[in-house]
Parts: structure tokens; sequence; C-alpha cells
């Protein structure tokens, strides 16, 4: 049983982890900007898709990788405007447009797909160039951690980066300021003299940029190909996990390397005979039972908080 | 403005009509050439494998004259039975591509007119329906000789296997491949993942991973599109693939180097044969499952076309040769879960 356990923990784990959570945290990093702004984006999904699309169509149009990723995050501003321009401007549901966002970009992927492409299902080809792995000096040469660490595409480094320089832009910068006031409570904003629908536009707009780099590594940093629906849920992981973290990008970041951990679980599990069927609910049955621990655990520190407060009071009462 | 609606719906159902009286007369005319023949995918087209090999196959009915179309469902559960149904009224017989499609049985109760074939899976109360026929594939032969193949040519000893779900289909490519493999080689491992997904690619890839980590050199892939992740790892990983239902070699030839062979399962053959029959002479099977193995080439081993480098040595393949009449004759008896 031990050994079994042990077992599970091989090196492909983890290198399957950081593959899962890669594009994820790209994309969540983009939602909790929106999330801050306090728009509900649903549409993630559909930007990841149409990203991970135009990155293959640039790629194999130019033979070059970067300009694909390129054109994957200008493709990401446009949707981005698009998207700021109905929820922000004309003040539609945020729902509804998400929705049709995600709807449009599944249909008009596989629409280009087979009517400009000529390829049903799957595009595959020699001529789609991938972003490069990189390996990276002293660590590569370590043993296991080198394996675990070194050798992805650059997309998983700069993701690691960003994550420090959202929390320092959110946090640090008059800029991020704003924009999370911008969610939380626009009037104030709009006193002290900032438009709270320009920051809102921000947001959109950095969000579809993240969620297009997302795309990118998803078709041009794994396998370079384009797979009908090839976001397969990850907008929606994404934004489950801006929920779950928060929206605070370190515990965004935390959330979607879990996710990406028991994704990969679910594989290594059926090694030890548990049937596919069941591995495959692991992360989703996890995430209902950290949900549920976070709000136990919120609930906790209210009540906690009310008691002390009531110490404090009945304290100053008896002075 | 209550006016126009009225007006709006009268021409709506007028409209209707027409269509289905048309519809209806296409149906009494079509007989032998002219007959129309839908198919209703499951999945989705573009799996380069099992979906398009149907595909092709009802294309080249379609080039023989027959009225052919093909409806795709995507994987929506709630798409099969409508568009079975919506397929039945528009057709003189059916296929149904793909082993989801379980609800087949109460559509061919309400259309006693309409030929079904229910592809890849063999209906429960069969015998009770003489409209309906299924072809079930001795897929674990075919898999048994890749088998073979895997089994002497693994440098490590240990061979994968990734499959799309754990489904009895694709638990008979297993049964095959397994036996096939220990036949070649009695020390031989082998270890198996599913996808959970048949259009993943990623995922199939994560899976070649992993049983990569299990020393598996060779990975034989029956996951339908989620598979081609294992032929798009293969190089990285530094192992080969065996393709599945159709000559992947020659339908990702750009990746044939990775690719020693391809366990060809040729739905569109079976297809075409089985409906070409029945148009000529009426031959119907009707409440009898259609075996199609070796005989007929329903099932074998490919090994792409003849300007690619063929990767599997001559001896083995003279070895295979000898398997394929045992098999024949008997001699060998595969498992099978079916």
């Amino acid at each position: 049983m031990w050994d079994q356990i042990v077992s599970l923990f091989s090196i492909g784990l983890f290198q399957n982890t950081i593959r899962n959570a890669t594009p994820v945290i790209l994309a969540a990093l983009g939602g909790l900007f929106t999330e801050h702004a306090g728009i509900m984006n649903i549409g993630m999904e559909g930007m990841i898709l149409t990203g991970a699309f135009v990155a293959v169509v640039f790629s194999f149009t130019f033979a070059s990788a970067p300009i694909g990723v390129l054109c994957a995050i200008l493709i990401g501003i446009l949707i981005g405007l698009f998207f700021a321009l109905f929820v922000v401007k004309l003040k539609s549901d945020e729902f509804i447009i998400g929705m049709t966002l995600n709807t449009f970009a599944a249909g008009v992927t596989v629409y280009l797909l087979r009517s400009v492409f000529h390829q049903t299902g799957s595009w595959v080809s020699k001529d789609i160039k991938g972003l490069p792995a990189i390996d990276i000096p002293i660590i590569k040469d370590i043993p296991v951690i080198g394996d675990i660490f070194s050798g992805y595409s650059i997309f998983v480094y700069i993701s690691w980066l960003l994550v420090i320089a959202v929390w320092v832009f959110l946090y640090r910068t008059p800029y991020g300021f704003w924009m999370r006031a911008s969610g939380e409570h626009p009037k104030a904003l709009e006193t002290a003299g900032i438009d709270p629908v320009k920051m809102k536009v921000l947001a959109s707009v950095l969000c579809g940029i993240f969620c297009g780099m997302a795309g990118a590594h998803l078709s041009l940093g794994y396998l370079n190909c384009f797979t009908e629906g090839m976001s397969a849920s990850r907008g929606f992981i994404a934004f489950a996990c801006v929920v779950f973290g928060m929206a605070n990008p370190p515990k965004v970041f935390g959330a979607a390397i879990l996710f990406g951990f028991l994704q990969a679980l679910g594989i290594r599990l059926q090694s030890v005979g548990i049937p596919s069927d069941l591995t495959e609910a692991v992360p989703y049955l996890a995430t209902v039972l950290m949900l549920v621990y976070i709000t136990v655990m919120g609930a906790n520190k209210k009540r906690n908080r009310a008691k002390k407060a009531m110490a404090v009071e009945a304290e100053a009462a008896e002075q | 403005m209550k006016k126009f609606i009225s007006l709006a719906l009268a021409a709506v159902m007028v409209l209707s009509m027409t269509f289905f009286m048309a519809g209806c007369g296409d149906k009494d005319e079509a007989s032998g050439e002219g007959m129309k023949v839908i198919g209703v995918v499951a999945t989705a087209l573009g799996d380069k494998s099992f979906n398009d090999s149907a595909k092709e196959g009802l294309d080249r009915l379609g080039e023989a004259g027959f009225d052919t179309s093909l409806v795709e469902c995507n994987g929506d559960s709630g798409l099969w039975e409508q568009n079975l149904r919506n397929a039945a009224d528009a057709a003189d017989m059916v296929i149904a591509v793909g082993s989801e499609l379980n609800m087949i049985e109460s559509v061919a109760k309400d259309y006693p007119d309409v030929k079904f074939v229910w592809v890849d899976n063999v209906s429960e109360n069969l015998k009770d329906f003489d409209n309906l026929t299924c072809i079930s594939y001795k897929q674990n032969e075919g898999s048994y000789l890749v088998g073979f193949i895997a089994g002497k040519m693994t440098k490590s000893g240990v061979v994968g296997f990734v499959g799309g779900a754990d489904i009895p289909v694709i638990n008979d490519f297993y049964a095959g491949y397994a036996q096939g493999a220990k036949e070649a080689n009695a020390d031989v491992k082998v270890v198996k993942n599913y996808t959970g997904d048949w259009s993943d690619t990623d995922k199939g890839a994560q899976c070649a991973q992993d049983l990569k980590g299990q020393g598996a050199d060779i990975i034989f892939c029956a996951a339908g599109g989620s598979g081609n992740g294992v032929i798009l790892k293969a190089k990285e990983l530094g192992i080969k693939a065996i393709g599945v239902d159709q000559d992947q070699r020659i339908t990702m030839s750009d990746y044939a180097d990775d690719i020693l062979c391809s366990m060809v399962k040729n739905v569109g053959n079976s297809v075409v044969d089985l409906v070409t029959a029945y148009a000529n002479d009426g031959t119907w099977t009707g409440g009898e499952v259609f075996y199609a193995g070796m005989e007929g080439n329903y099932i074998g081993v490919a090994y792409g076309s003849e300007d690619q480098e063929m990767l599997v040595p001559q001896d083995i393949i003279d070895e295979l040769d000898q398997k394929v009449e045992d098999i024949q004759a008997g001699k060998i008896v595969v498992d099978t879960v079916l």
C-alpha cells in the first residue's frame, strides 16, 4: 500500500502538474483583473480558444512562433475591447456576453478551420512552429529538480514572473488601486477624479491579453497543434481559481497549481488500479471539498472576530 | 401586429408542410442507386481515425451514386437521439457511428421501414429487430498483431496502451494487445491508461508521459483524437507510437517517423460493403451481428505508404503473416472482452 502511494509521486506527476496549471494560471491572472474591476467574466474560455487558434494560424502562415504569439495577444486585446464595449460601455449583462463569447469562439474556430484551412478535428502540421523549450542553466543539471523545473516553453516561466508582477501592479501601484476601487466603490473613484469606466476597460483588455497568451501557450507550447475545443473548460477552471483564490495573485496561483496537480494525479491514480471514471472526478471532488473548507474557515474567522469584538466591548463596558 | 404574426405563422406552416411532403416523396422513389444514406457520428469528425474512416466510407458511397450525408453530434449526448430520429425521417438507411448510440433500439422501433446499422457495438435485444444490424469489429485480433510487433520491438521490456475510456470496445483492444505482446516476449510488461476523453489531445500526451515514466517505449493509442497526443509527443519522449483505425502514418504523415504502424479498423470498408450489398441484391442481415475481421480487410496492420521508410523489420512482418494465418485457422484464439 505504502509503496503504491510513493510510486504515485513520479517526476511525470509534477511535470504534468505544471503542464496543466500554466494555461490556467495565465488565464486566471487575466480573470482576476476583471474580478477586481467588478466584472463577472466567464468569457475566458472563448478568449483562450480564440488565442490558441490565432496563434496556430499565424505560426503556420509565417512559420514563426513569436508572430503567432504576438497575433494571439493582439486578438486578445481586440476581444477585451469588444467585451468592454458591451459590458462596460453598453452595460449589457456580463454573463450573457461571456457566454456568447464562448459559443462564438467555439463555432467560429471550427468553421474557419474547416472552411479556410480544410482540416477537421485537429490541425497537425510540421509547419506550425512551436515555442522552443528553455533549459535553465545550473538548475537543469540538478537531478529531479532539473527534470521538474527545467525544459518548458517560455510561458511557464513568464507565468510565474507575472504572478509577482500582477501582485505588484494591483497592490503597489495607483493603477492597481484604482482598478480595485472601480469594482468595489466606483462612486468613490469618480469623486477622486478617476473614470471607473476607463479602469474597467483596462481590466478587460488586460484579461484579453493574458487569455491570448494562455491560448498561445496551449497550442504552441506543448504539441504544436490546434484541436477543436482544445481549451477544454480551462477558462472555467481559471474562473474557479480566481474565485477560489479570492482574486489574490499568489493564492490564485496556488489554486491553479492545486488544480493541475489533482488532474495529473487523476492519471497517475489509474496506475494503481483505481477506475478511470473515478480518477476523472478527482479534481472536481477536491474543488468542492476545498470550497467547503474555505467557506467554513471564513465563517469561523468571522465568528471569532465577532467574539473578540464582543469581548472588547464587554471590557469597555466594565471599565 | 397580430395580423402579421398570424400571417407569418400560416406561412411557416405551409412551408413546413411542403418540405414534409417533399421529404416523403423522395423516400418513395428512392431505391438502389438513389438510396439515401445518412451517417450519424456520436462525437465529431477529424479524429483522423475511427470517425474519419466512417466518413471516408460514406464519401465512397456518395461517389457510387448514393445520396449520402453525415451529421455530427460533437459528443453532445442530448443530440444523439434527436439526430438519429431526424436522420430516420429523411433516410432509407441510417448508419449510427459510435458505441455510445445505444438509444438506437428505441428509434429503430419507431421507424420499421428504415434500415439501421449500428457501428461498433451490439445492441441488447438485437434479435427482436429485423431493421437493425450491428457491426462488431474483431479489434482484438488486429490489436494482437500490433501487440506482437510492440512486444518484439520494445527495448525497455515495457509496452504501453492509451485508451479513450474504460469501456468494453476499448478493453477489447487492450486484451488483444496485451496477449500479442506477451506472445512475442513472455517477459514483457503491459501498462495502460485511459484519457477519459476522445478529443483532448493534451490528455493523450500526458498519458503517454505517464506511461513513459513507467518504462514504456512503445505505446498503442486507441483513443480517437486524444490519442493523437501520444503521436505528437512521441519524439519528445523518445518513444514510438502505434496508430489506430486508419493508417495514421498517412493521415498524420508529418509525424510518420514516430509511428511504427497502425492497427487498421476499416469502418469505411465495412459500411460500404454492407450498404452496397443491400442496394445490389437486397442482402440484409437484420437482427444479426456482422462480424468484421481480418477476412475482407476490415481489420489489419498498415505500415504507411510505399515511399515512407519502413520502421518494422521484415523478419517481424514475416512472423506476423504466420500469426495471421494461425488466427484465421483458429490455431490462436485471441482474448476478447466482448
